[in-house]
């Protein structure tokens, strides 16, 4: 018999709002986190909108390690805080999921560089980039000192994080697991999708007709992973169990998906057969949604061809319309989104949104947050290379 | 447990193209003097068609997945494209590629950089490139422990297997060359430029001096290998990984492998060690290795490939496969005085050993605390 696993804690960190209530709070109110961009200069870009964290007090680290670093100490404390834990916590397992990791350091040492020649370059800075130190540095921090690793996934990090962290407590190596995802603004980020010409000039605009792109973003969520056994026996709040989890490759192209949407579909299928449930236990998507042309139509097609005729009796929503694209974090908040939504009843809703698409034929939970009983999410996240994932939840009866 | 065989070894390395050439030169003792791999022209694996953009790193990692695809006849083995996944250990991916595009948008501006090499900024795109080029629609993920990776990333693809995700995966690792690592961890102090200095185990070792390479196996279970009518070069009996500095982190990985694979450490024909000529890093796998395994051979690969990082792992494990086919330990060349701290240990020093070689250990730890081990044992 195979371990179950809940969520008995969220720490998201998000541009809309740091902690559970102050995230919760602002999706639901469905808060716009972009504006100009204050982490660099944007004059010299088409573009100069993003949705930065704001109002963050950063914890002042050993060693002086880079902001994803940072940000995921950060969520992990909330994530601790709200699961009512107190250190230490000794074995304790730890999957972190980002894209560019610590890639802020790698761009300053070009910006240095470039500016002030090799030599002005500190010999300890380029050791606090490759991606590996961000989960090393957060279980030193901790001293967790169980299985540890980050999962470098792009886009899709978050969901394949907290898929590990299911799994080590599913064969009991564990018990208890902080698993997220974690992304700080990106210069090289915000270039390459410039260039794409991926970045929607004013708003991001999901599943909308008049969709222009991606909004870029920053932050993280950490959540605590603990099995049903542990989290019942310490009395802890439940608020929704991880039931199943699927993954898949289009295995197609370096940046576009898949035009007939096969990974997508494969992925939910896969998190639905793993969870044991029926296409019609589904009342909520947290759709990858980013913005663009070709991820939504493609995303959208994909949810109404798996959901079939009960595709009309699920609400989908982007957050990515209020926190923007965040990257590895992205599915590790759109996760701590669903066990809010279950937990709570209520669905944010997908904002900015003005004129449907008849490409995207989804409730997408327009403008307003919506009252509705949510037994069954599914969270949708895909990434560069075609990486398709799917993590469901449930409500834990 | 499903047992998992190995079907298909890719290797490539500064010693050489294919797991045979390395292993050849390994035995009469080459060293390599090139952080490159000579005359690697990856349109010989790749075809001619699509590469433009492919960073060193995909280059490298793809055609060793395309000799271990080739090896295991994974082609006509009769998987659909979602049986089969990739999946790989890196921690720098593409990194001269990510440093370079990030460079020349600081010099020229950012919309000057070509939007065709943004892909392989993040860090799983090597292992999107080969699942395009297998079709292996299905998984495909990067795990990352630092120089611990590769084998960390064989111990989640064994899970993933068990677990009937999927069928067969490409599971290996590769750093393709790169000035970034060179330069930029010469300056830190972490790795050698010069090209004097010792290596492995070795008195006076003032570190690992890097080199490019990397190695993907074809990993399925044993019986449908076998019904396939695929002889498996070796199966993977037990993997360990654990967290936790010193020799005691990696003590506790490679006794994890061991009662994973059901051996006494009596059973170990020999030890793939992850030495590389780190002052700390050797002593502290020594200790480990002392502790766990006393009286097992050690060899140590790096005094002839060179350090290639993350890729390491698996460039030990193709190393471990082809001493239990061949019955011979590559030595250590050039180990002419030991550091007593590793007296006790049985280095294979000079030549290669002849040796009934039935079980490998293969150990990968990375300075920040992850330990990864993998036991490779002869096939029945």
């Amino acid at each position: 018999m195979r371990n179950r696993v809940v969520v008995t804690g969220v720490g998201p960190l998000t541009p809309i709002g740091i902690g559970r209530d102050a995230f919760w709070n602002a999706a639901v109110a469905g808060t716009d986190g972009s504006d100009e961009v204050q982490k660099f200069d944007t004059s010299i870009y088409r573009f100069h909108r993003a949705c930065e964290v704001k109002n963050f007090v950063a914890p002042k680290l050993e060693g002086d390690p880079g902001p994803a670093t940072v940000f995921a100490v950060a969520a992990t404390e909330l994530a601790l805080r709200d699961a009512g834990l107190d250190l230490p916590l000794g074995e304790v397992g730890l999957a972190i999921g980002t894209t560019g990791g610590e890639i802020p350091v790698l761009e300053h040492i070009n910006r240095v560089r470039f500016q002030n020649g090799e030599d002005a370059v500190d010999r300890d800075e380029f050791p606090k980039y490759p991606v590996h130190v961000i989960s090393t540095n957060v279980a030193r921090h901790f001293g967790f000192t169980g299985p540890n690793l980050v999962v470098p996934t792009a886009c899709a990090a978050g969901n394949y994080a907290i898929a590990i962290g299911r799994d080590w407590i599913q064969s009991g190596r564990v018990d208890r697991v902080l698993a997220g995802g974690v992304d700080p603004l990106s210069r090289v980020t915000f270039t390459g999708f410039g260039r794409m010409f991926a970045i929607a000039p004013d708003r991001c605009r999901p599943f909308d007709k008049n969709r222009k792109g991606i909004t870029p973003g920053e932050g993280a969520a950490m959540l605590v992973l603990e099995s049903l056994e542990l989290a019942k026996r310490r009395g802890a709040k439940i608020y929704a169990e991880v039931v199943g989890c699927g993954f898949s490759c289009d295995a197609y192209h370096p940046t576009m998906p898949h035009p007939d949407g096969m990974g997508a579909r494969l992925a939910m299928e896969r998190a639905l057969h793993d969870a044991g449930l029926s296409l019609e236990t589904v009342d909520y998507v947290s759709a990858h949604g980013t913005g663009t042309p070709a991820n939504d139509k493609i995303e959208a097609n994909a949810i109404c061809t798996v959901m079939g005729d009960h595709a009309a009796k699920v609400a989908v929503n982007s957050i990515k319309s209020m926190i923007g694209h965040t990257m590895g974090a992205a599915s590790a908040i759109e996760a701590v989104a669903c066990a809010l939504a279950i937990d709570t009843e209520v669905i944010p809703p997908t904002i900015n949104h003005e004129t449907p698409d008849p490409e995207c034929n989804l409730d997408v939970v327009p403008n307003k947050a919506r009252n509705k009983r949510v037994s069954v999410a599914l969270n949708n996240a895909y990434a560069f290379g075609g990486n398709n994932s799917c993590v469901a939840f449930a409500k834990v009866a | 447990m499903t047992r998992i065989a190995i079907t298909g070894v890719g290797l490539l390395s500064t010693l050489g193209i294919g797991a045979n050439a390395v292993f050849a030169n390994m035995l009469e003792g080459r060293v390599t003097t090139s952080g490159e791999i000579p005359d690697f022209d990856a349109t010989a694996f790749l075809g001619d068609k699509g590469l433009r953009h492919f960073d060193r790193t995909a280059l490298v990692l793809s055609s060793a997945a395309r000799l271990a695809a080739e090896q295991s006849g994974l082609a006509s083995a009769g998987y659909a494209p979602e049986d089969i996944g990739v999946v790989v250990g890196s921690t720098h991916g593409s990194i001269q590629a990510i440093t370079e595009f990030d460079q020349e948008s600081v010099r020229e501006g950012p919309n000057y950089v070509n939007p065709q090499d943004f892909a392989n900024t993040v860090i799983s795109q090597p292992a999107s490139r080969v699942g395009v080029i297998f079709s292996a629609t299905g998984l495909n993920t990067t795990i990352a422990t630092g120089t611990a990776s590769a084998l960390d990333a064989i111990a989640y693809g064994l899970t993933m297997l068990r677990l009937g995700r999927v069928a067969t995966l490409l599971c290996g690792s590769a750093l393709g060359h790169s000035s970034e690592i060179e330069q930029s961890y010469a300056k830190a102090g972490r790795l050698q430029i010069s090209a004097n200095g010792v290596g492995p185990f070795a008195l006076g070792r003032k570190g690992p001096k890097f080199a490019e390479g990397g190695a993907v196996f074809v990993l399925e279970n044993e019986d449908k290998a076998r019904q396939r009518g695929s002889k498996p070069l070796a199966v993977i009996s037990g993997v360990g990984s654990f967290f936790g500095h010193g020799s005691a982190g990696l003590v506790r990985a490679m006794k994890e492998a061991l009662t994973q694979a059901g051996l006494t450490p009596e059973q170990i024909s020999c030890v793939v060690s992850f030495a590389s000529g780190s002052p700390g890093g050797d002593a502290q796998e020594g200790e480990a290795i002392s502790e766990v395994l006393p009286g097992a051979p050690v060899t140590a690969p790096k005094s002839q490939t060179r350090d290639c990082l993350e890729a390491s792992g698996a460039i030990h494990m193709a190393v471990s496969l082809l001493s239990i086919s061949s019955g011979k330990i590559p030595g250590i060349p050039k180990l002419e005085s030991i550091d007593p701290a590793f007296s006790k240990l049985d280095l294979v020093c000079g030549k290669a050993r002849d040796a009934s070689v039935k079980h490998v250990l293969v150990n990968a730890r990375d300075d920040s605390g992850h330990n990864a081990v993998v036991i490779v044992s002869a096939p029945e």
